[in-house]
């Protein structure tokens, strides 16, 4: 009896202290942050002054700043631009993926997994390279082809356009592989069972393929959407007249590629508006949450 | 059938070479530009072959750059944030996994709600718990900020639920403590998950931006893609070639580190992916 007691005891010690250490710094780096963040968007935060309550003026004072909804639209746009076509070209690669033997497979994937893995500063220096209106590889190869040259970066109308093309090359390879392995948990019995019904290809992929890769989709649908709203390396490194001489940090030509988190980076750490950084970082985060909780309502009605 | 299938193969072949030319024609296009005499860089037509290679632009870059001291910067803070990453969602893995104890689900879903918090959305906060510390421009800052990931957490519960509870009770009877069993059964078990977790979380913070940007102001202190962007950005127009001589050199490392732990990278998305 005593020992038994003594044993829940030592269990109890050990959880807390180990759960102490692991929610200390969860609180800290996490939410923490994250409730100041909430709290100091309805004040004027500046480091140099005291911390002064405001009420709802931060958010009145978005509601006016044409820079922000152009930030907001941007956003928008390029999460309109990159999931759907970051999914088409996966899946794809996927299904081509799927037929393989593993060794010609393995190649693959390596190739399309490299822009995963390499570091965004590298892909917005050489694919701002590739861009480059006089001397670029693409303006090169539409001469060729006998188009007309495009500005891409230069240009308001095609820079974000540019941007989601490099978005969506980074992420191809993480996309397909996790449809990749939704794909290969698909027992072949089930199309055996199709083919002998008398299915066609089409029928197979839309009756049997598409419902099985639901959780998939829906996953990377939301992976795919919160990664394109934190695009940050290629909107702040890739436009025009960002470095030397031209003293802007991105977001140009005008404000064709200006997104929330440039919004939020800038007016936060570098005009040192902290408060009002903080009202756009909560808008992020609701946005986020939103679009996270509406992926899986809908769940069910993708289902079949 | 035979034949069909053969064409089903021949036709993906295809197709996927032909995007395999577009993942790597970027990287193709770096390589052989930081290899080419700044006029050549700037030809058109370009040259798909430099005519004249020459080592002058990363003789150039290393001269001007501390690339190598950026290295070590990066690989300590990877390193670190790694172990302590692996370590944190480890044992918080081995808690929620093995323990049962009041409060249990609620405290592990709180956890849980930390992967829909986007760091964007609590950088300031952070940047300012940095000063707050005094640790504002030193690796250390940049460290601190990583050695928690609710994600990492997540995977290691479901990782460790996998291991026999038998396992760990007759460790118990034989005498063994609660942090000896997670050292001496539990760690060696989830191997093969905490290797994934390692992999990911090294490339992840080896390659991460913003926060280094936030909290690193001297390039000394720099890890690379924040020396990367300083160096770049103090170039202006007709550097092309040093700017793709300084990418290659520093996404060279990565590259080769990626190729040789492939296998592993590949099942961990597909583990991860399916479990997320």
């Amino acid at each position: 009896m005593k020992v038994e007691m003594k044993e829940s005891t030592r269990r109890i010690i050990f959880v807390w202290g180990c759960l102490s250490l692991i929610l200390g710094l969860y609180v800290l780096f996490w939410l923490y942050p994250i409730i100041i963040s909430g709290i100091r968007s309805f004040s004027f935060w500046n480091p140099l002054r005291p911390v002064k309550m405001v009420g709802l003026l931060n958010y009145k004072n978005l509601l006016k700043d044409s820079i922000f909804f152009i930030s907001l639209k941007n956003t928008l746009f390029l999460a309109l631009y990159t999931v759907p076509t970051s999914i088409i070209i996966s899946l794809s690669v996927a299904i081509g993926l799927g037929v393989l033997t593993r060794r010609i497979r393995n190649i693959f994937t390596t190739i399309y997994y490299l822009p995963v893995i390499t570091c965004a500063v590298a892909v917005a220096a050489v694919w701002k390279w590739i861009f480059h209106p006089s001397y670029g590889l693409l303006n090169y190869a539409l001469g060729v082809l006998g188009f007309p040259y495009l500005k891409w970066l230069f240009s308001p109308d095609t820079a974000l356009p540019s941007v989601a093309i490099v978005a969506v090359w980074q992420v191809i390879g993480f996309n397909a592989l996790i449809f990749l392995a939704a794909l290969l948990g698909i027992p072949d019995s089930l199309y055996e069972a199709a083919q002998i019904d008398g299915a066609n290809k089409w029928s197979l992929f839309k009756h049997i393929t598409l419902p099985l890769l639901n959780p998939a989709l829906i996953f990377v649908t939301i992976i795919q959407t919160i990664f394109s709203f934190k695009i940050f390396e290629l909107v702040y490194l890739m436009p025009p007249g960002t470095g030397a001489g031209g003293g802007v940090e991105g977001g140009g030509p005008g404000n064709a590629t200006r997104t929330i988190v440039l919004n939020i980076y800038q007016s936060g750490l570098k005009e040192f508006r902290m408060g009002y950084a903080s009202a756009q970082a909560v808008i992020l985060f609701l946005i986020i949450i939103f679009l996270t909780f509406i992926a899986w309502k809908t769940r069910a009605k993708w289902e079949y | 059938m035979m034949s069909n299938k053969k064409f089903t193969k021949v036709t993906s072949i295809v197709f996927l070479g032909l995007g395999s030319a577009i993942m790597l024609l970027p990287f193709y296009w770096m390589v052989t530009t930081s290899f080419k005499p700044a006029l050549e860089a700037y030809r058109m037509p370009p040259t798909w072959v430099p005519t004249s290679s020459t080592l002058d632009s990363f003789r150039q870059v290393f001269a001007t750059f501390p690339f190598i001291h950026l290295y070590l910067n990066s690989i300590i803070v990877s390193v670190c944030a790694t172990a302590l990453v692996v370590f944190t969602s480890s044992l918080a893995g081995y808690i929620f996994a093995k323990f049962s104890f009041k409060g249990k689900e609620i405290i592990f879903l709180f956890i849980l709600g930390g992967m829909m918090i986007p760091f964007q959305a609590i950088m300031i906060p952070l940047f300012k718990i940095i000063v707050a510390f005094g640790l504002i421009n030193t690796l250390t800052g940049v460290i601190v900020a990583w050695v928690i990931s609710p994600f990492g957490i997540f995977m290691m519960r479901q990782f460790i639920h996998t291991v026999p509870s038998a396992l760990i009770d007759s460790a118990r009877i034989d005498g063994a403590s609660f942090f000896g069993i997670y050292i001496r059964i539990v760690l060696p078990l989830a191997k093969p998950a905490l290797l994934i977790l390692a992999l990911f979380n090294f490339l992840w913070s080896w390659n991460d931006f913003l926060w280094p940007l936030i909290i690193i102001s001297s390039p000394e202190k720099s890890t690379i893609p924040l020396g990367l962007a300083m160096f770049i950005l103090a170039r202006g127009g007709g550097n092309t070639h040093l700017i793709m001589a300084g990418s290659l050199i520093a996404i060279f490392p990565v590259l080769v580190f990626f190729l040789l732990t492939q296998k592993n990278i590949v099942k961990g998305v597909v583990l991860t992916g399916l479990k997320g």
